[in-house]
């Protein structure tokens, strides 16, 4: 009876003091994260039968248990894992959007305004030194930026792939320690006993690790916990496995795990944060602004290219962009100008190249013909050179190098030919017989043509017989070729006889002018091939006067074209009644007939149409003699973008936000800069329409203006900023109440443990006097003995 | 059973509650001192991409008003010097008419010509007008003075360098507007309307069209005369003929009765006593003027009707003469330096002289000026009535240069007007995107300075709560 009285004191004094260290250890462990409140778990001790009754033996302290609620938990630690990842990508955003200065800094968007606004303050003035330098002032801080953005853009790449590293090494690290807790748990609860405190401890790491890599935890039955990422074990029955990086110029970093092949798709986390900064976003806002970059630099070159430059037509062009020997064979040539290495597109389509004499101003203009698949850079020399003083060819690092003669200067522009009879076939003075049909000529091998030119007098007979091998299908003679046969004749060239290809006819004419000037048609098999045996024995003379057409205006139609000049009527210029000019476009459509006759001052300007006016000067003009000139009228003079491929005369160089910069030698001389489409130093219109180009739709940035592309742009990056910033501002809230509820069950409430504490004090307190009480009864009982 | 709530809740709790307060306090803090509202763009993307975008439309803006009102003291400058030319024509053409007084003196001529030439000097430097360096009548060429002085066969000409090409200025999108007016449009030819003569010497112009820009003289000169029926009347040819400017056919009627001689319907002239010493050189003039001198020493008095022909030669540049044929309808006259081409009919020329060509249309006030100028000097000793047919050709000229240059004035008026009216609208635009953006980035001081009280007061209070809060414990009453 005693004995259970002692017991069941003891027993009593035992569990309150248990009680009481775990409220102790509870309050000392009010501040530590993750920290679940324990308590003891009493149980009755069984009763003792004592005589038939059933005493009891006072309490046991059964064991002691953390106030937790694993679903809960695990809801946390996953919200944590989404927070965290809000929460990185909010600040990778937010540093981005730091980067563009907007909208109140010096940024990308008011460096543009400022470039386009200067283009246009010098197109008003374009002979003021001080615009000019302010405007290649202005395009130099707007590469600048563009370069600055793409540097910063990469550095802070770099910084990010820091970043990702050192979150690898942190995952690591917490998979080790999940690990070791782990084992050290499995042991503990081998033996029946809770392992609360290490349990807590794992909860926190593992809570850390979702944060860092967001991970999918499961409780094994020995305890243990089994943690994957994106679907690869990263802490098993085993233990860890090692997470690595790898990264790659040029490609943005990827997690690998160890026995896992292939990279780990992680999502979750700060970790998956930065992985995706690395590989989306920040390689999208890089070719956003490179695209930006790409198109600025593309229409301001396709301007300028066409323009002429404010020194006066080129002497020397160097392209920029080299195109690459990608077959390897050493040459360029063969190379196809649409290989890939240059940094724009070559289209099908036409070059005009305006060459013009110094000394003269005279302007004579070329067209090529570019072909987008099949042209090659050779091919594009080669058509360089075959015009008259100007010499091209290609270095060996695969620049294009364009010269002209001494006394010529070349260049792009639209601008018209002002004189543009420089063949003489349109009443020059000179005798001219031209064919009234245009190629092809049906001709037959061995036909001769047989003229008489009057030599100072003295008949001189010219005697020309075609050859097979003259022609490419002498069947359908150009009259390109006639010409050459002609002009290659030495009984021609003894007597001054030459010949021109005029849109296809063929010209003969004196090489002097003047009314001594003549030559007769003596025959020749090839006459009615050509449509002129109703010459034959004619004499064709020349004249003293030259009707000498000048062009003047500019061309203000669409598209390019050819218009050709052709006499109705024969007679005198400002004399002979109904004596007109017709002009034919290059579709061979009648554009407007002149009156050139009786009523007509020789000398006054005629609007011919599309901003273009035409003078004739006294002379004779022959329809019958087949008088004819061809005038190109040119709204784009490189429909091919050509120049701008190769960088020939533009003003930006490079092609993306990293390497845009002006032109070297325009921003030493800002003089080269070219200002108009024509001559005279106040001619802006070049400038005029780059600042037009502000308010354009460009089909690459989505069909928007520099400006829209870019206001979307940068709204797109501050709204990915706001929405994580926003979302992380959520989660944290969610987050809150969901650590309210958390704390609910397993946190530590002071006054809580105060309450128990009075209470085991008092129940240690109670314990102790009652085993006083049976101490004293004990004794009672000794004294009886 | 009631919420159960951790000491450690409280505090988090609290500390939460503190620090969103300060931030909110910062953030109004900050857009007060800065001033806007939109610090970056996250803090309204879409506000932000509009700001962008109304920014572009006011970079716009002010560049458009800043060129129009470049563009316009361009305009407004231009339109001052065609004022002030107007002015000067005027005074010109006065000085002109008071010049065609045939009363006027051969040395009052001469000072009205010094005079129109000092004023020709100023209309060229009124054409070669600069604004800050840039000549505002050469087109886009304005770099050098448009209107170049040259001196052609001891004429002084005057070329135009510029060229015709507009500068347009942007002043909105899609509207550009030309500031200037290619001087060779106000100053110089304009549309020609053919060629005109100065009468002197009779001829016409011939069957095919003339080509010319200018002004040019027809230098006729007078080779030899034959008058067969003279010796037989006891008359002679003083030198052979070579005083005389008769060409071409006339008819000599003497009349001993009446004492008289006259040439071809001219003046009537005096039969001087043949022991007169006038009478070894008798001038007989023909309606024109040409002169016939007659050496009537050995008249013997007998009437006659007597054939007397004019040879004589022509030249358009003084250097290249060519024999006349007086049958010669349409003579091509070539002056290589000038480039000028005249057709001349020869028939009914009578006399010796310099022919004033007068492409209409075709000359420039400086050119047609000169020609007056030269006309009133008189170097040729022209009788009075070819100087006023001189002048009445030039003045036309600058009838029509008038008419050129008030048409300009009214171009430009127009434009200026235009000009003026862009700047205000632009600048009511630029008052009106100012307002839009300041409405989306700027803070709005009154509202921000009520959410910063706000905010302070939230602070205020979470900080007394807090504080009041974590001092309730159960500790407080145990002892």
């Amino acid at each position: 009876m005693v004995g259970i009285g002692f017991n069941t004191g003891l027993k009593a004094l035992l569990s309150s003091q248990a009680a009481l260290n775990t409220i102790g250890h509870n309050i000392a462990n009010m501040g530590v994260e993750g920290y679940s409140q324990q308590k003891v778990l009493f149980n009755t001790s069984t009763p003792m039968n004592v005589r038939g009754l059933l005493i009891g033996s006072g309490v046991d302290a059964s064991s002691i248990q953390r106030s937790f609620d694993g679903v809960l938990e695990s809801r946390i630690f996953a919200r944590k894992a989404v927070g965290m990842n809000f929460e990185a990508r909010a600040m990778s955003f937010r540093q981005i959007e730091d980067l563009f200065a907007e909208p109140n800094g010096f940024s990308l968007g008011k460096s543009m305004n400022s470039f386009f606004a200067s283009a246009a303050d010098l197109a008003g003035s374009p002979e003021d030194g001080v615009l000019r330098t302010s405007l290649t002032q202005a395009a130099t801080d707007l590469t600048s930026v563009f370069n600055q953005l793409a540097s910063t853009l990469k550095t802070f790449d770099v910084d990010n792939e820091a970043q990702i590293k050192s979150e690898v090494n942190r995952v690591n690290d917490l998979a080790a320690q999940i690990s070791e807790l782990n084992k050290q748990i499995s042991e503990t609860e081998a033996t029946g006993i809770k392992a609360n405190d290490l349990r807590d401890q794992r909860g926190v790491v593992l809570s850390e690790l979702a944060g860092v890599v967001g991970v999918k935890a499961i409780e094994n039955s020995n305890g243990t916990l089994s943690v994957t990422v994106g679907g690869a074990t990263l802490v098993g029955s085993k233990g860890s496995y090692k997470m690595s990086v790898t990264t790659g110029t040029g490609e943005a970093p990827t997690v690998r795990l160890a026995g896992v092949t292939g990279k780990i798709d992680v999502k979750g986390g700060a970790l998956g944060a930065h992985l995706e900064v690395s590989s989306t976003a920040l390689p999208g806002i890089g070719t956003e602004i490179d695209k930006l970059a790409k198109e600025l630099i593309f229409q301001a070159n396709q301007v300028h290219t066409t323009a002429v430059p404010g020194s006066g037509p080129y002497n020397l062009l160097v392209a920029e962009n080299a195109i690459a020997d990608m077959d390897g064979d050493g040459k360029f040539t063969d190379e196809l100008l649409n290989n890939g290495s240059l940094p724009f597109d070559v289209k099908s389509g036409e070059l005009y190249v305006t060459v013009t004499e110094k000394a003269t101003g005279e302007i004579t203009k070329h067209k090529l013909g570019l072909n987008a698949t099949k042209s090659t850079m050779g091919d594009f020399a080669e058509a360089l050179n075959d015009i008259p003083h100007i010499n091209a060819e290609i270095s060996s690092l695969g620049n294009l190098r364009i010269v002209s003669d001494a006394g010529f200067g070349y260049d792009f522009s639209p601008t018209l030919d002002s004189n543009p009879d420089n063949a003489g076939t349109f009443g020059s003075g000179k005798a001219s017989l031209g064919t009234q049909g245009q190629e092809p000529f049906a001709l037959a091998n061995g036909q001769t043509l047989d003229f008489s030119v009057t030599l100072a007098g003295t008949p001189t007979p010219v005697s020309i017989t075609l050859g097979l091998g003259d022609f490419e299908d002498i069947t359908e003679a150009t009259a390109k070729e006639i010409a050459a046969v002609i002009n290659a004749d030495p009984s021609a060239q003894a007597a001054g006889l030459e010949a021109t290809d005029v849109g296809g006819h063929l010209v003969i004419q004196t090489s002097g002018a003047g009314a001594d000037e003549a030559f007769t048609v003596a025959g020749g098999s090839a006459l009615s091939g050509l449509g002129l045996s109703s010459f034959t024995g004619s004499t064709i003379t020349g004249s003293d006067n030259k009707v000498s057409p000048v062009i003047s205006g500019s061309y203000d139609g669409d598209g390019n074209g050819v218009y050709s000049f052709v006499p109705s009527g024969d007679g005198t210029i400002g004399t002979t009644p109904g004596l007109g000019v017709e002009v034919y476009d290059e579709k061979g459509d009648l554009v407007v007939t002149l009156n050139v006759g009786e009523g007509y001052v020789p000398g006054t300007d005629i609007v011919v149409a599309n901003g273009i006016s035409v003078s004739f000067g006294l002379g004779n003009l022959s329809e019958s003699n087949g008088d004819r000139f061809e005038l190109d009228v040119v709204s784009d003079p490189d429909t091919t973008d050509v120049l701008v491929a190769l960088g020939l005369g533009g003003l930006f160089t490079g092609s993306s936000a990293i390497d845009i910069g002006l032109r070297e030698d325009i921003e030493l001389d800002p003089n080269l800069l070219a200002a108009g489409f024509g001559p005279g130093e106040s001619d802006g219109s070049a400038l005029l329409t780059l600042f037009n180009q502000k308010d354009q739709t460009h089909a690459s940035l989505n069909s928007r203006t520099f400006d829209e592309y870019y206001g979307q742009f940068i709204g797109s990056v501050g709204f990915e900023a706001s929405t994580a910033e926003t979302a992380w501002m959520a989660n944290e809230s969610l987050l809150n109440s969901l650590n309210q509820q958390r704390e609910q069950v397993s946190g530590v409430n002071l006054d809580e443990e105060m309450t128990s504490m009075l209470r085991y004090e008092q129940a240690y307190q109670a314990a102790a006097q009652y085993i006083q009480a049976v101490n004293s009864m004990n004794d009672a009982v000794l004294n009886l003995i | 059973m009631s919420i159960r709530i951790s000491s450690n809740f409280n505090y988090t709790q609290f500390l939460n509650g503190l620090r969103a307060n300060q931030a909110a306090l910062t953030g109004h803090q900050a857009q007060i001192s800065s001033g806007y509202r939109l610090l970056r763009p996250s803090d309204d993307p879409s506000a932000t991409s509009r700001v962008i975008g109304l920014r572009s439309r006011l970079s716009h803006s002010t560049t458009y008003s800043r060129t129009a009102t470049d563009a316009r003291s361009r305009v407004d400058y231009s339109a001052a010097v065609l004022q002030d030319t107007s002015e000067l024509l005027t005074e010109i053409r006065t000085l002109v008419v008071q010049s065609m007084n045939g009363t006027l003196s051969e040395d009052d001529r001469k000072s009205l010509a010094a005079e129109l030439s000092f004023l020709r000097d100023q209309m060229l430097e009124l054409g070669n007008s600069a604004l800050s360096g840039r000549f505002v009548f050469g087109g886009s060429a304005t770099g050098g003075a448009p209107f170049k002085e040259f001196t052609v066969g001891g004429v002084k000409h005057v070329d135009y360098a510029g060229n015709l090409e507009k500068q347009n200025v942007p002043v909105g999108e899609g509207v550009e507007v030309p500031t200037n007016i290619p001087g060779i449009d106000l100053f110089g030819k304009n549309q020609a309307t053919g060629t005109n003569f100065s009468g002197l010497t009779g001829m016409k112009g011939g069957l095919t069209a003339d080509m010319g820009t200018g002004i040019e003289y027809v230098d006729i000169q007078h080779t030899g005369t034959t008058a067969p029926g003279l010796s037989g009347l006891g008359i002679a040819l003083v030198g052979g003929g070579s005083q005389d400017e008769v060409l071409g056919n006339h008819s000599l009627v003497i009349d001993p009765v009446a004492g008289t001689m006259q040439l071809s319907g001219g003046q009537v002239v005096t039969i001087p006593d043949p022991t007169d010493p006038a009478a070894t050189d008798v001038v007989v003039t023909d309606p024109s003027g040409g002169e016939l001198h007659l050496d009537m020493s050995a008249y013997a008095g007998t009437a006659g009707t007597v054939t007397v022909t004019g040879q004589g030669q022509i030249s358009i540049d003084g250097s290249s003469y060519k024999a006349i044929d007086f049958t010669e309808t349409d003579l091509e006259l070539r002056h290589e330096a000038t480039g000028s081409v005249v057709h001349v009919d020869l028939t009914s020329v009578t006399r010796a002289g310099e022919e004033l060509v007068h492409f209409g249309g075709a000359v420039n006030i400086f050119d047609s000026l000169q020609g007056i100028v030269d006309a009133l000097n008189n170097d040729a000793d022209l009788s009075s009535k070819e100087v006023v047919d001189r002048l009445n050709l030039g003045l036309n000229e600058i009838d029509r240069n008038q008419s050129n240059i008030l048409g300009g004035i009214g171009v430009l008026g127009s434009r200026s007007l235009r000009l003026e009216n862009t700047i205000g609208r632009l600048q009511g635009q630029e008052l009106n995107l100012n307002e839009m953006i300041s409405e989306l980035r700027d803070v709005d001081f009154s509202e921000a300075v009520l959410d910063l009280t706000k905010s302070e007061q939230r602070l205020q209070l979470v900080q007394m709560s807090g504080s009041r809060m974590i001092q309730n414990s159960l500790m407080n009453y145990i002892r």
